[in-house]
């Protein structure tokens, strides 16, 4: 949008209402009036006509909360084991911490201390809304992803998210703590991942404050990872 | 969830105003949703959800980690141009910054409705349930605040 309002703007809020069929008869005429004299405002319901045409991120909410945590299987070891491909892509967006795999790190098929009274669980979601449930995935270069995480209500856990790839490990989200536990609860922020390599995403917590970044991968957090693969493969 | 569809994008678009970035207002208005929905509420008035994510935004600003990252990331095209002449005053991230430090919350909650939304004082008034007086005091608390950082001095609208 460039230029001056010929008298005072039609604001962004009245011009959203507008658009949505929200304004009362009155209020529309006034507007309709103002937009054509006014290319400036003219302007800025274009944009917002432009960007409704675009597709919204599909919102993922937590499923209701039951009086346990529904508990889903994660780092199955013969699943692990199985190793079904290897995954992901570079983040480019990432930092690269020059270091070992996963696997060298023992993180295949490793079971950490579980959260009192129930279990963790995540899965990861792309903004298209298709949810990577299983161990083993694919994405397409530069899909945005969400993790949500399963925990038990009430729980105290800290969680973090570390993406591995070519023996580098990133934090791509800034760590949960005092996280409100739950069914498919997101963590805040996103990832986006890039590249034609594999990567592996774990959610790492612990229970004994904030996961400790400088120690992973170590024995005090416990783990469960996602394998992702490049479409197309490397 | 209906109003999520329905106000979505309107709510990202006004997150981008004030974080400057799209993925950022996104997630603040997922998050907006998934709270809504946690609470069992089903909000469906615009305004009402407008001014949820304004505190939302202005929140993730003053906290400093945030305002450092999304200077990096700031995307100046996603500003508004200024529209009014009489508030003659573009108001970037850089300066937005600075002004959520030295502004209390009703103060830079106007600031966003005026220089960023493009709402006039009764607009305001009508959004916050406050008398125009009011909102013409903040405002005036808010030009000092943009005079004083940026040494400029304006005539008032």
């Amino acid at each position: 949008m460039s230029g001056r309002c010929v008298s005072e703007p039609i604001s962004w809020l009245r011009l959203e209402r507008h658009h949505l069929g929200e304004v009362d008869a009155t209020e529309k005429q006034r507007i309709d009036e103002h937009l054509a004299a006014c290319p400036a405002c003219a302007a800025c319901l274009a944009t917002i006509r432009e960007d409704d045409a675009k597709a919204l991120p599909v919102l993922t909410l937590p499923q209701p909360s039951t009086r346990r945590a529904r508990v889903l299987p994660f780092m199955r070891p013969s699943t692990l084991a199985a190793g079904v491909g290897a995954l992901a892509a570079a983040a480019a967006f990432l930092l690269f911490l020059r270091g070992t795999t996963p696997d060298d790190h023992g993180l295949a098929g490793a079971h950490g201390p579980r959260v009192k009274g129930g279990a963790v669980a995540f899965s990861l979601v792309r903004d298209d809304g298709q949810r990577v449930d299983d161990d083993t995935g694919v994405y397409r270069d530069g899909d945005r992803f969400k993790a949500l995480v399963t925990c038990p209500p009430g729980a105290d856990v800290s969680f973090d998210l570390v993406v591995y790839d070519d023996g580098g490990a990133t934090f791509p989200l800034e760590p949960a703590m005092g996280f409100a536990c739950g069914n498919d609860v997101p963590l805040r922020g996103a990832l986006r991942l890039t590249g034609r390599g594999d990567e592996t995403v774990c959610l790492v917590w612990s229970e004994t404050g904030v996961v400790q970044r400088d120690a992973l991968p170590g024995d005090g957090a416990a783990r469960a990872c996602k394998k992702l693969s490049a479409a197309g493969g490397p | 969830m209906e109003a999520y569809e329905r106000h979505g994008r309107a709510l990202v678009r006004k997150a981008v105003r004030i974080l400057g970035n799209a993925e950022d207002a996104r997630d603040l208005v997922q998050g907006l949703f998934v709270d809504l929905h946690v609470r069992g509420e089903t909000p469906t008035d615009l305004p009402y959800l407008y001014r949820a994510v304004t505190n939302r935004c202005l929140t993730f600003l003053r906290d400093e980690t945030n305002r450092a990252r999304l200077l990096e990331r700031n995307d100046t095209s996603l500003f508004p141009a200024a529209r009014t002449a009489c508030d003659d005053q573009a108001i970037g991230l850089d300066l937005l910054t600075k002004l959520v430090a030295v502004l209390d919350e009703s103060e830079t909650e106007v600031l966003t409705y005026r220089y960023l939304d493009d709402m006039t004082q009764d607009e305001i008034a009508t959004l916050l349930g406050v008398s125009r007086k009011t909102i013409g005091k903040r405002l005036d608390r808010v030009r000092e605040a943009v005079r004083r950082m940026t040494g400029v001095e304006r005539g008032e609208s």
